[in-house]
């Protein structure tokens, strides 16, 4: 299964626009032969008080609202490009298009006679290659979707996941990228529940896949990886574990493992509990968290312990490469994906992505995404990666002005319960994590 | 004839609301049947027909949709018939053949028709009007033989008419009952200086002045005017205005008024029955009034809102008001005016006015209570979408009004990307790689 067609677009990031006037030059000696910037179709905004530029261009609408303006039919959206072309013979020049387009991108040139658009200059647009603060950058909307939406979906369709499932998307998309030549490891918790490892002899995979136990996910893939290397050939060992068997159960033959240098990627799903048993508590839930073996009564109210911060106690084993991640910022994830590839061959590659799950956590499926993204708009989720050849921690999407931790504590059924007192510890300690990733971030 | 059949969708009218309707309703509902009737096949805009007297356009390459994308969209078409009567008991209209159609939902999209003024001589025999294409073959045929005409209404349809006629080297005098040319969207001051250019261009435009007679003299036709003048030309068009068409719905239950009444999701006083387009009176933005708007612009957004609600999508942002606006293109310059450009009671809004007669630049805007309400200009470099949406989402000026006022190239496009283009980018993002 693929995923669809996308088309090139002009993305256009106003923060990064000097107001320099290269595009528009650049437009005019591609389009128009002359130097009078009346004729460009890329406009930066500029002689205005306030220090603000950004161009006004075509932005090749979807569902643009210049064509149904037309009364002639001389606009149309390619369907192959997605450019939205002007047909000069079939112009009538009654200019409706101008009155229907809300961004000023078809203006009417008033020494040419006829109406100016963007075409993308066919596909190689010379504003976009001249402008040096990178406020214009050519590229596919959706591009992560153009780019790996080709390649095999390496489970089978129709697994057992519960709807709205974080770890399904999560499996599908990992696979997508790490490729056939894999040997995965899934142990006990959903990712086998969900009949990756087995259904009456086959298994949802299309890749080998084994089935560890929970206390030796690490241990078996190391000992596969060095059987691999000794016949010479170069496979990835991969680990898709839940958090019981990552931080809890499995902690210490990952620690092994992890200190020896083994070479694979180990993916953590932490969905911040024991899922698929029955929604316990683990090392990973957080303070205050509802699961079934820390109720909300009149004597307790959650979890009263604060989770273990398995990030950190990973970059602490000196691994190759750490990161962290969450599945609303997917290209962030398939950029961690590449270097944790690359890091596996040198030694362990580890990434603890954030698993909201709408069974266990008591929230509607349809908000798996908004659930997702919130936790990291809230810095409850800080994303960051580290490597071990520079040394250097830094944070991937460094959240500047945190939304209060209420803002994702509201969304998830869990903490329904939370008092004021509880909230304000969440977000204390969410503080002091910060912080503490912060001093390493500097160093 | 009597042939009965059964649809989900109805749309009586192929132009642009019901069009635009159409293709909204595919979107949402791919399956349903759907029935189009048609006078005109293939679709077109009486908006170009103008273009095709000046030969800017070839009057086969005016189509706006084929047969091919009909089939595609799985509409069955009855073409060249018209609706003689719609029973809203029954749900089912009546076609001029006799022919019978049941319908789900219906759409009324018919248009509207020109009119000939009250003037003794003045008649469909003596007079041409122009608003479909066999209009144009008549005018055509004329064409060919008379090296004059006179335009009988200074409206947009009769200015562009009077430009494309002189284009072919006939002599083109206008006659205008109101003291202004294009009245009700352009105001006086800028329509003196696009009469100016006429002028220039020897086309002269007789205002605050209406034919009082119209008679045949040989092979010319001689108008007499209120204030004495005589003008004599090779043929008379009358461009004197449209009455909306539902002449077909008088035994029906839908109310009308001048056109036929809808509410904000262009639904009409039946329930299952819906109107857009030049046929449609709809809340006017300005005030409480209903009103015929009658630009394309605005059939297009009405036909979404209707295509919407006929499927019973949720996703229907109701209709925002009808808000004149027109560009007007003439001997290449550019004009174009959106909203209240000339209010009346004009001391109760804030207006300012510049001119630049060498540069033949005019612009006016026009305020009210620190959002902008109206503008008109010529040659400037305005955007008229972007000015149209400050006008049509009240975008509050308190803080800018001077610099805008100085500079509303630049400020009406910082005002756009600050406010929904960056919103729309904003809620994009995760979607642009």
């Amino acid at each position: 299964m693929t995923l669809g067609k996308a088309y090139k677009t002009i993305a256009v990031y106003p923060e990064k626009c000097d107001g320099c006037g290269d595009c528009v030059q650049a437009c005019l000696e591609s389009k128009s032969y002359t130097k009078n910037p009346i004729h460009s179709r890329i406009k930066p905004i500029k002689e205005i008080h306030e220090e603000f530029f950004a161009p006004v261009i075509c932005l090749q609408c979807g569902d643009p609202s210049c064509i149904p303006n037309c009364p002639s039919g001389a606009l149309n959206k390619n369907p192959e490009s997605g450019v939205v072309e002007w047909n000069e013979e079939k112009c009538v020049n009654c200019l409706l298009c101008t009155l229907g387009c809300p961004y000023g991108g078809i203006s009417y040139d008033l020494i040419a006679g006829h109406v100016i658009k963007c075409d993308h200059c066919a596909g190689d647009p010379a504003c976009v290659k001249v402008c040096k603060p990178k406020a214009l950058e050519y590229k596919t909307v959706s591009e992560l979707y153009k780019k790996w939406g080709d390649l095999e979906d390496l489970f089978v369709p129709g697994v057992s996941a519960c709807l709205g499932c974080n770890s399904e998307l999560l499996m599908r998309h990992t696979m997508r990228r790490v490729g056939p030549d894999t040997v995965l490891a899934t142990p006990p918790g959903c990712i086998g529940g969900v009949g990756a490892v087995g259904y009456n002899g086959l298994t949802a995979t299309k890749t080998p896949v084994f089935f560890p136990l929970l206390t030796n996910i690490a241990s078996m893939l190391a000992g596969a990886r060095r059987y691999y290397n000794r016949i010479g050939r170069d496979v990835t060992m991969l680990a898709l574990a839940g958090d019981g068997g990552t931080a809890d159960v499995g902690f210490q033959s990952l620690s092994g493992a992890a200190e020896r240098g083994e070479e694979m990627i180990y993916i953590c799903i932490d969905n911040e509990g024991y899922m698929n048993t029955g929604v316990q508590r683990s090392g990973t839930t957080p303070y205050g968290a509802w699961t079934s073996t820390t109720p909300v009564g009149p004597a307790l109210r959650g979890k009263t312990r604060d989770n273990k911060y398995m990030p950190l106690i990973m970059m602490m084993h000196n691994c190759e490469y750490v990161a962290t991640a969450s599945l609303a910022f997917l290209e962030d994830y398939y950029k961690k994906l590449d270097k944790a590839i690359e890091a596996s061959r040198r030694g362990m590659a580890y990434i603890h992505v954030f698993s909201p799950c709408p069974t266990g956590w008591r929230f509607s499926p349809s908000m798996l995404i908004e659930v997702a993204r919130k936790a990291v708009e809230t810095n409850m989720i800080p994303l960051w990666e580290f490597e071990y050849k520079t040394g250097e921690l830094h944070f991937t999407y460094p959240v500047d002005n945190p939304l209060p931790v209420e803002k994702y504590l509201s969304l998830v059924g869990k903490y329904r319960h939370l008092s004021p007192e509880q909230i304000k510890h969440i977000q204390g300690v969410t503080n002091q994590r910060i912080e503490v990733l912060k001093k390493f971030a500097k160093s | 004839m009597d042939h009965k059949s059964q649809t989900k969708y109805l749309i009586v009218g192929g132009s642009h609301a019901g069009l635009t309707a159409l293709d909204e309703i595919r979107v949402c509902d791919p399956e349903g049947s759907v029935t189009l009737v048609s006078k005109e096949y293939p679709p077109y805009s009486p908006t170009v027909l103008p273009y095709i007297i000046s030969g800017k356009i070839n009057e086969r390459s005016i189509f706006l949709r084929d047969d091919q994308y009909f089939s595609e969209k799985k509409v069955t078409l009855i073409k060249n018939h018209s609706v003689v009567a719609v029973d809203t008991k029954v749900s089912e209209i009546t076609l001029d053949d006799g022919q019978r159609v049941q319908y789900e939902k219906l759409l009324i999209a018919s248009g509207a028709e020109p009119t000939l003024p009250p003037i003794p001589g003045l008649s469909p025999s003596s007079a041409f009007t122009l608003r479909t294409l066999a209009d144009v073959k008549r005018i055509f045929q004329e064409v060919g033989q008379a090296s004059s005409a006179l335009v009988l209404g200074a409206g947009l349809v009769g200015m562009h008419l009077a430009e494309c006629l002189a284009q072919k080297g006939m002599k083109v005098q206008v006659v205008e009952m109101l003291p202004q040319i294009l009245p009700g969207y352009f105001d006086l001051d800028c329509s003196e200086l696009i009469r100016k250019e006429f002028a220039s261009q020897g086309i002269n435009c007789y205002t605050n002045n209406s034919a009082i007679k119209v008679e045949a003299l040989d092979s010319k036709v001689v108008m007499s005017l209120q204030k004495g003048q005589r003008l004599e030309g090779g043929m008379v068009i009358a461009t004197t205005g449209v009455r909306a068409c539902f002449d077909f719905l008088s035994n029906s239950e839908i109310r009308t008024d001048r056109g036929v009444l809808v509410d904000d999701t262009m639904r009409t006083s039946v329930k299952n029955v819906w109107a857009a387009g030049d046929v449609a009176q709809a809340k006017d933005f300005f005030s409480d009034k209903k009103i015929l708007s009658a630009t394309l612009p605005d059939a297009i957004i009405q036909g979404k809102i209707a295509g919407k609600a006929m499927v019973g999508t949720e996703a229907i942002s109701p209709y925002p008001g009808g808000i004149p606006m027109n560009t007007f293109n003439f001997f290449g310059n550019r004009a174009f005016a959106i909203g209240l450009a000339n209010p009346e009671e004009k001391e109760t809004y804030e207006i300012d006015t510049m001119y630049l007669p060498t540069a033949k630049i005019y612009q006016k805007m026009v305020f009210k209570e620190n959002c902008l309400v109206g503008s008109s200009t010529i040659n400037s470099l305005l955007d008229p979408g972007i000015l149209l949406n400050l006008i049509r989402r009240k975008v509050d000026m308190t803080a800018v009004k001077a610099e805008f006022v100085g500079n509303p190239v630049q400020m009406s496009r910082r005002l756009m990307w600050k406010t929904w283009r960056r919103e729309e980018q904003e809620r994009k993002r995760d979607d642009i790689g």
